[in-house]
């Protein structure tokens, strides 16, 4: 017993990496095969347009994967970015200084986000529904302030430059913000006691209850740090194109939810991490740049990128089958603790594996 | 491995020459291992028509892998399976079917939206193509009433109470023609009324010449229900014979392979001032007018039957669920009973019910698991994984929890490290009073007397306990005073030195003086 539990103690490090490997396997494989047939991709232009292209959805993702480890899902934060870029846009030509109109810009994303939370955890409705009604009812509110047109502001100064397209040290702004993001995003789920609630919730909230955390105040904090990431979206989106339009959000909610299922977080809650939320919006920027290369038009890239999630989740399912089939092995190697298999809530009875 | 433990094991074909006609199940020398370690080693048993077979061992013996082997769930290594005098291989679980083996495990396989003629039907539909559902109405309700199962037919799964789930589900394997029932562990889920009446099942199946394979923890029920039983340990048969040749510390020593006498009542008798007070304690419909009191190193058992109110009493007084009335007080101080946090930081914890749902973390590890009280109770702001692994080990050691690598999640823990688990994350917290809910339901054997042990010493410690159990002996064995509860009232405070399972029985049951 006590061999076994030293050859299984490992670096942090080598324990992250071998619980992403199959991500980190597939955007190998995906550089190899590349490398070979879109040597252009490698061009460090390219590779830097990837960076960009990653780094908006890239951070809402950061963002979503906090609710999504509570259980729950946004599906508005596509119309939160759109708000936020409207609202900074309108601000700005109002006249409101730069750096007020964006603090407002992300504010108006909190906003959004703690009714999000306040519908899910006090008023108990289901985070789907609940982000489906905002969702729409922010999309409205964009096209009313608007009247349904972009709006076209002066993004000249260092900030937006930062934000939307700039270089600093050779990489682009807004990448720049989706590392931090990212870094903010990780250390919180892992090292904050915040972040290990929020697992907790996820895991069970009930149990989560009984053992004293407060499960609202976690969750409508949980939805207002996705706001909060989609508004920041949503100045990164208005600066890089000078324009603020009510649709931008596009089909931000589906793209971010892809990222961060792809990066291994479980639907259900309870498991996963941001880490895996970096490298899944990675492989959808590369993926989309690689189609962009090889000339292949935007209605296939649909139904490649449709195939490509089928296929990641697939492979996540089966790291995450052999994962636990190997812990099985490990527990059924203990002298009496070979009926541990049975304690597992997965295993299904007599369905043999 | 050696064969301590082991002594009165008849050859296998002795076995069977001893038996008239062939015996409706035989498995001889069924070995099987996982990774190298002998999960089931040389096993040889036999089952007659008509007859109760209690499979007994602790966690880990390996009674599930031969339920499996049996179900078709997995092949054996080495062995023979004999049915009805012929050889069989069970391929997988439609083979073990078409062979009249049914196994009914804990957690079931019905459809919870589906009827319950839907679900006793389901796979052998009457009618060609479409299925005709008034018939199969008709006949699911002459066939539950032929077994004595009084349950309508029409209502769905969902709102069956767990034990007539159980029973369905037993159903469902005898409409199938089942000859062979294997039933895993189906008491460890009930509550007292809902055993008596499963156990009732068990007997009418005897009756209709259906063998029985009885797997359980309890075994007052063992003895009340078998003709047979074959002992487990390590794999290894260790016991095996006839009920009324053996009696219940021989039966404990072959699965501990010790000598084992029943835990013999031993109480701290330091006891000291009142630390929990519950006054006038009420919520509409479900608790009335409940007033009680903890003293340090005190444990106060809680019984009653199913339903009595006893988890709501302890959700109540942990602030879980709002009181219409009433007090809680904590040395002295009154609490204002709204919210756990709360309760946590004045000194209450709760080990609830529900260990899986509510007790532990079940994707989070060890590690990650025992901290969580503490850190909200100090209100942490970080989490120190150092540490965490530090404290676990530390606590692994202590009580004795059985883990490969303290940062897996504690799913793959067994029932009773994952309990000890839920226990580490109250004692890391530091609690004065500690409500248990059910802390031995479907664990084993050793572990429950490893929880046994840890209980009375943290009342040496100075803790105050409120065990809340449906095992009576437990109750008896381990309580300075015992609260009965009835319909979500104190029926009786009884004295634990001379309370008997008849007296707490008879306040129970709602019995007058």
């Amino acid at each position: 017993m006590s061999s076994l539990a030293t050859t299984k103690r490992q670096s942090a490090l080598g324990r992250r990496l071998r619980n992403n490997w199959i991500t980190i396997l597939i955007f190998l494989v995906v550089v190899a095969a590349v490398l070979l047939f879109v040597p252009a991709f490698f061009q460090p232009a390219n590779l830097i347009n990837v960076a960009r292209q990653s780094s908006i959805i890239g951070v809402v993702a950061i963002g979503m994967t906090f609710v999504i480890l509570t259980g729950g899902i946004d599906l508005s934060v596509g119309s939160t970015l759109a708000l936020s870029g409207v609202t900074m846009a309108m601000l700005i030509n109002s006249g409101l200084d730069s750096t007020v109109a964006i603090i407002i810009s992300l504010l108006t994303g909190v906003v959004a986000g703690l009714i999000n939370g306040i519908g899910v955890a006090i008023l108990k409705i289901q985070p789907f529904i609940v982000t489906l009604a905002t969702m729409v009812s922010i999309l409205g509110i964009s096209l009313r302030v608007t009247n349904g047109g972009p709006q076209a502001f002066d993004n000249s100064g260092d900030i937006f430059n930062f934000l939307g397209s700039g270089d600093v040290f050779g990489l682009p702004g807004p990448f720049l913000v989706f590392l931090i993001v990212a870094a903010i995003g990780v250390l919180t789920l892992r090292y904050f006691s915040f972040g290990r609630y929020l697992y907790a919730i996820g895991g069970s909230s009930e149990a989560a209850r009984l053992s004293g955390v407060p499960t609202k105040k976690m969750l409508v904090a949980a939805y207002a740090i996705c706001g909060l990431a989609a508004g920041l979206a949503g100045v990164m989106t208005a600066s890089r194109l000078s324009v603020g339009g009510p649709t931008a959000g596009g089909l931000a909610n589906l793209d971010a939810i892809t990222a961060v299922v792809i990066g291994g977080t479980s639907l259900m809650g309870g498991t996963g991490g941001a880490i895996g939320t970096v490298f899944g919006a990675l492989l959808l920027a590369v993926l989309s740049n690689l189609m962009n290369l090889m000339g292949i038009g935007p209605f296939d890239q649909q139904i490649v990128k449709g195939a490509v999630i089928i296929l990641a989740v697939l492979f996540a399912m089966q790291a995450t089958r052999k994962r636990i089939s190997d812990r099985r092995g490990a527990a059924k190697a203990l002298p009496s603790s070979a009926e541990n298999a049975t304690a597992d809530p997965n295993a299904t009875p007599g369905v043999p594996q | 491995m050696n064969q301590r433990g082991f002594v009165d094991r008849p050859a296998p074909a002795a076995e069977v020459a001893r038996s008239q006609s062939s015996p409706r199940l035989e498995v001889r020398g069924l070995s099987k291992s996982f990774l190298g370690a002998n999960a089931l080693e040389d096993v040889s048993f036999s089952v007659a028509p008509g007859q109760v077979l209690a499979l007994i061992g602790e966690n880990g013996a390996g009674k599930s892998t031969l339920i499996r082997i049996l179900s078709g769930a997995h092949r054996p290594d080495a062995g023979e399976v004999w049915i009805n005098g012929s050889r069989v291989e069970i391929g997988g679980p439609k083979a073990a079917e078409d062979l009249g083996i049914a196994t009914v495990y804990q957690e079931l396989s019905l459809f919870p939206d589906l009827s319950v003629a839907e679900n006793l039907v389901f796979g052998q539909f009457p009618g060609k193509g479409v299925i005709n559902w008034r018939t199969a109405q008709e006949e699911a309700s002459r066939f539950l009433h032929g077994l004595g199962l009084h349950v309508d037919a029409t209502s769905k799964v969902r709102d069956l109470s767990i034990a007539e789930k159980q029973m369905l589900e037993i159903a469902k394997a005898l409409h199938r023609r089942a000859e062979i029932v294997i039933l895993d562990e189906p008491t460890a889920v009930l509550g007292g009324e809902d055993v008596d009446h499963l156990l009732r099942l068990v007997r009418g199946l005897k009756e209709r010449g259906v063998s029985v394979i009885f797997v359980s923890h309890r075994l007052e029920e063992v003895f009340g229900l078998a003709d047979r039983y074959v002992v487990l340990k390590d794999g290894k048969l260790t016991g095996l014979g006839d009920i009324a040749d053996t009696n219940h510390d021989d039966l404990v020593s072959k699965m501990v392979g010790r000598n084992f006498s029943r835990s013999h009542r031993s109480v701290n008798r330091r006891v000291g001032d009142v630390v929990l007070d519950v006054r006038n304690l009420s919520r509409e419909g479900v608790l009335r007018n409940i007033s009680l009191s903890v003293r340090s190193g005190e444990v106060l058992g809680i019984a009653g039957l199913r339903g009595a109110g006893r988890t709501e009493l302890a959700r109540a007084i942990f602030g879980v669920d709002p009181i219409t009335s009433g007090e809680v007080s904590l040395h002295g101080s009154k609490l204002a009973t709204k919210d756990p946090l709360q309760s946590i930081r004045a000194g209450i914890g709760l080990v609830p019910e529900e260990r899986k749902t509510q007790g532990i973390f079940i994707a989070l590890s060890t590690a990650a698991n025992i901290p969580i009280v503490s850190m909200l109770k100090r209100g942490a702001r970080w989490v120190r994984p150092a540490a965490e692994r530090q404290l676990a080990l530390d606590y692994v050691k202590k009580l004795r929890i059985k883990v490969a690598n303290v940062s897996s999640p504690v799913a793959s823990l067994s029932g009773g490290n994952q309990q000890k688990v839920v226990l580490a994350k109250w004692l890391n917290a530091g609690v004065d009073v500690l409500i248990l809910d059910e802390p031995t339901r479907g664990i084993d054997i050793g572990a429950k007397q490893e929880i046994y042990e840890l209980i009375h010493s943290l009342c040496e410690q100075g803790l105050a306990i409120l065990l809340i159990s449906s095992e009576l002996p437990e109750v008896l064995a381990l309580s300075h005073r015992i609260l009965v509860m009835h319909h979500g009232e104190v029926a009786a405070v009884l004295d634990g030195d001379t309370a008997t399972e008849e007296l707490v029985m008879f306040h129970a049951v709602g019995g007058k003086n």
